[in-house]
């Protein structure tokens, strides 16, 4: 565990584990870096930059978009700023930029808290926490909440990774995507309805390649995989040699955005990328009330995710 | 672990809506700061309240007693320009489509430094929507026999210049004495008018004629049936540390504000419904400000860090009783 200067990922947390490693800043709580013998399961931030298209940022109280940054509590409309103001929603949460603080540490594992305190659209005191463990093949990340307001609070969270195996080009990949359902959109990215992926170019159950993939698209009906301890693989990439990352997530966590770009910022220009999205709740949930947890008062919830790094046999 | 849904009926003592709570103390006065946008939440000399109090479980109304950086006030269209690159912030103010008040109204800081009559709390402005800079942020308050010192601090972690400015939000009173029966006195020689968003528009001297407004305010008026939501500019302490307002109570007691000369804007305020326990009514924020509303886009006020450079200014506020008088108010 070291922690240096201040960077624009706020204090560095280095996790080290028998050839795993990770690299955690305050900042949104954000996931650096994570290699396993080397070989990256994400793309990395460099030390000097910000996170680029939320790359590793935690997202809560809600992954995703709040449609016009509007929704309704008992009948009261809540405006909450607008923080994507292209589209004119409320995207990724409040805690995006929020320095975390750091309230447990060890050798291969950190757990960062941040309060979101009542404010414009949001008036519940949550206490959050993020806790970054290494396992002998990734990581495991827990997302807890304990609702300190004195009425119950709704309450969803995700996390935007953008996934490697290893350097593997990223057109290359395949994805797989064990979801049955997708959430169609408007032309705001905001949810229109959730489809049957059968028949559609939405239909990842079978591995694509992600060079013919376009996708800024959430995912519901996941089918978690090989579930065991209350957890199972909700999404992969595989490499053609056979090297594979792999997205695990507790059987609460429902929902996947996978997001394809061409214009990550590369060390030497613009390069493609893959984020794959763990989320409790779809786009718009404050909306749809689709997967929201509601906290009672001093009620508390923990769920977790993970990266698992599998080489080529 | 596989997720958990555990009902914690030990947490259900909710922390302050404040944040964490610092008591400072000095000689009969007494400050409470609450760590959420290090607010300061009360402010008494003698047990007379200096400023509105407000309590520690609620989250300051009408941002009495928070802290506004990297700057004060409202950015027009949340949306500024860069060395002729547009940065879009996120709008906060979404009535009025605009920016307001900095980006640390909603942040808790950490305790950085505490004594029996101080406390320094901290925070970092991580790059984000419009904002490309990283700046490691502290407000230091420090109680007097009198009053009240407040330092706010800066250092620029960017390796590109950033600009700066900042601000506070407090109400000031004089003990229980009505606002309405209270005369306001602001050395401020320039007026800016607002549009109907509320955004900066020209610069007028206080006495120029149809230049609107509450007109000149250094002889002092009284507050009641006034109505003031403006920034003030060229203050009494241009040349120095200075009373720049005050505010002064039929028997002769008055609350002063002073500043360094980085201070040279104040935001008058006298929204006429403020929440108090006994119900709303008339308050008083006089905003010590290192530039005006829309100073991104103006420019004017704005404070320019150099990589790794550091900057602080104070401001205070000081109370007098009807016997000790009040030597600047004395000498105006």
């Amino acid at each position: 565990m070291t922690e240096t200067t201040i960077l624009p990922t706020g204090r560095a947390f280095v996790l080290e584990r028998d050839g795993v490693r990770a690299e955690i800043g305050s900042v949104a709580a954000v996931l650096r870096s994570l290699t396993v013998k080397g070989a990256d399961l994400t793309l990395p931030i460099p030390a000097d930059r910000a996170p680029a298209m939320c790359n590793g940022v935690i997202l809560s109280p809600w992954p995703n978009r709040v449609r016009a940054g509007r929704w309704m509590l008992d009948g009261q409309p809540q405006q909450l700023d607008i923080t994507e103001p292209a589209r004119g929603g409320a995207l990724h949460g409040l805690l995006q930029f929020a320095d975390y603080e750091p309230t447990e540490q060890s050798g291969d594992a950190v757990t960062l808290a941040a309060t979101i305190y009542p404010q414009h659209g949001w008036p519940f005191l949550v206490e959050t926490w993020v806790r970054c463990e290494l396992e002998s093949d990734g990581l495991t990340v827990t997302h807890g909440a304990r609702n300190l307001s004195t009425a119950r609070a709704p309450y969803a969270t995700g996390s935007h990774p953008y996934l490697k195996v290893g350097d593997a080009p990223i057109a290359e990949l395949e994805l797989t995507v064990p979801a049955s359902t997708y959430f169609a959109v408007d032309e705001r990215l905001d949810p229109t309805g959730e489809l049957d992926v059968t028949g559609t170019p939405y239909d990842v159950r079978m591995p694509q390649r992600v060079g013919g993939l376009a996708f800024d698209t959430a995912f519901g009906g996941v089918q978690h995989a090989d579930v065991s301890d209350g957890r199972g693989d909700v999404a992969w990439l595989t490499a053609p040699d056979g090297s594979r990352t792999t997205l695990w997530q507790s059987t609460e966590w429902g929902y996947v955005q996978v997001f394809t770009t061409h214009e990550m910022a590369g060390p030497d220009g613009p390069i493609d990328a893959i984020a794959i999205e763990p989320m409790t709740a779809p786009p718009d949930a404050l909306n749809s009330g689709q997967g929201l947890i509601w906290l009672e008062p001093g009620e508390s919830w923990e769920g977790s995710w993970g990266l698992r790094y599998t080489g080529s046999e | 672990m596989a997720a958990t849904s555990t009902p914690d009926s030990a947490a259900s003592a909710a922390a302050p809506l404040s944040g964490r709570r610092f008591v400072l103390e000095n000689g009969g006065a007494r400050a409470e700061v609450g760590s959420l946008a290090a607010v300061l939440r009360s402010l008494t000399v003698g047990g007379i309240h200096v400023t509105e109090p407000i309590g520690v479980d609620v989250v300051a109304p009408m941002g009495c007693g928070i802290v506004l950086a990297p700057w004060p006030n409202r950015v027009r269209d949340a949306l500024w320009h860069l060395d002729g690159e547009p940065q879009q912030l996120d709008i906060t103010e979404v009535p009025r489509r605009n920016a307001i008040h900095g980006l640390l109204r909603n942040t808790e800081y950490r305790l950085l430094a505490q004594d029996a009559s101080s406390v320094t709390l901290g925070a970092l402005i991580a790059p984000q929507h419009g904002w490309p800079f990283l700046l490691d942020t502290s407000v230091r308050y420090e109680v007097e026999p009198d009053g009240l010192t407040t330092t706010h601090s800066v250092t620029n972690l960017s390796p590109r210049r950033a600009p700066w400015a900042v601000g506070a939000h407090p109400y000031f009173r004089v003990g229980d004495v009505p606002v309405e029966q209270l005369t306001v006195t602001l050395t401020a020689a320039v007026r800016i008018a607002l549009d109907e968003r509320s955004n900066a528009g020209a610069e007028h001297p206080v006495d120029a004629p149809g230049a609107g407004g509450p007109g000149d305010l250094r002889a002092g008026r009284r507050l009641e049936g006034l109505t003031l939501d403006s920034p003030y500019g060229q203050l009494a302490n241009a040349d120095g540390r200075a009373d720049v307002a005050w505010l002064t109570a039929p028997d002769g007691s008055s609350t002063t504000l002073w500043a360094d000369p980085a201070f040279g804007w104040i935001q008058a305020y006298t929204p006429p419904e403020f929440p108090r326990p006994t119900g709303p009514g008339l308050a008083v924020a006089l905003e010590p400000m290192t530039g005006p509303p829309d100073a991104l886009n103006s420019g004017t006020g704005l404070i320019w860090l150099e990589p790794g450079e550091s900057w602080s200014g104070s401001w205070g506020v000081r109370y007098a009783s009807s016997g000790r008088g009040n030597q600047t108010q004395e000498t105006t």
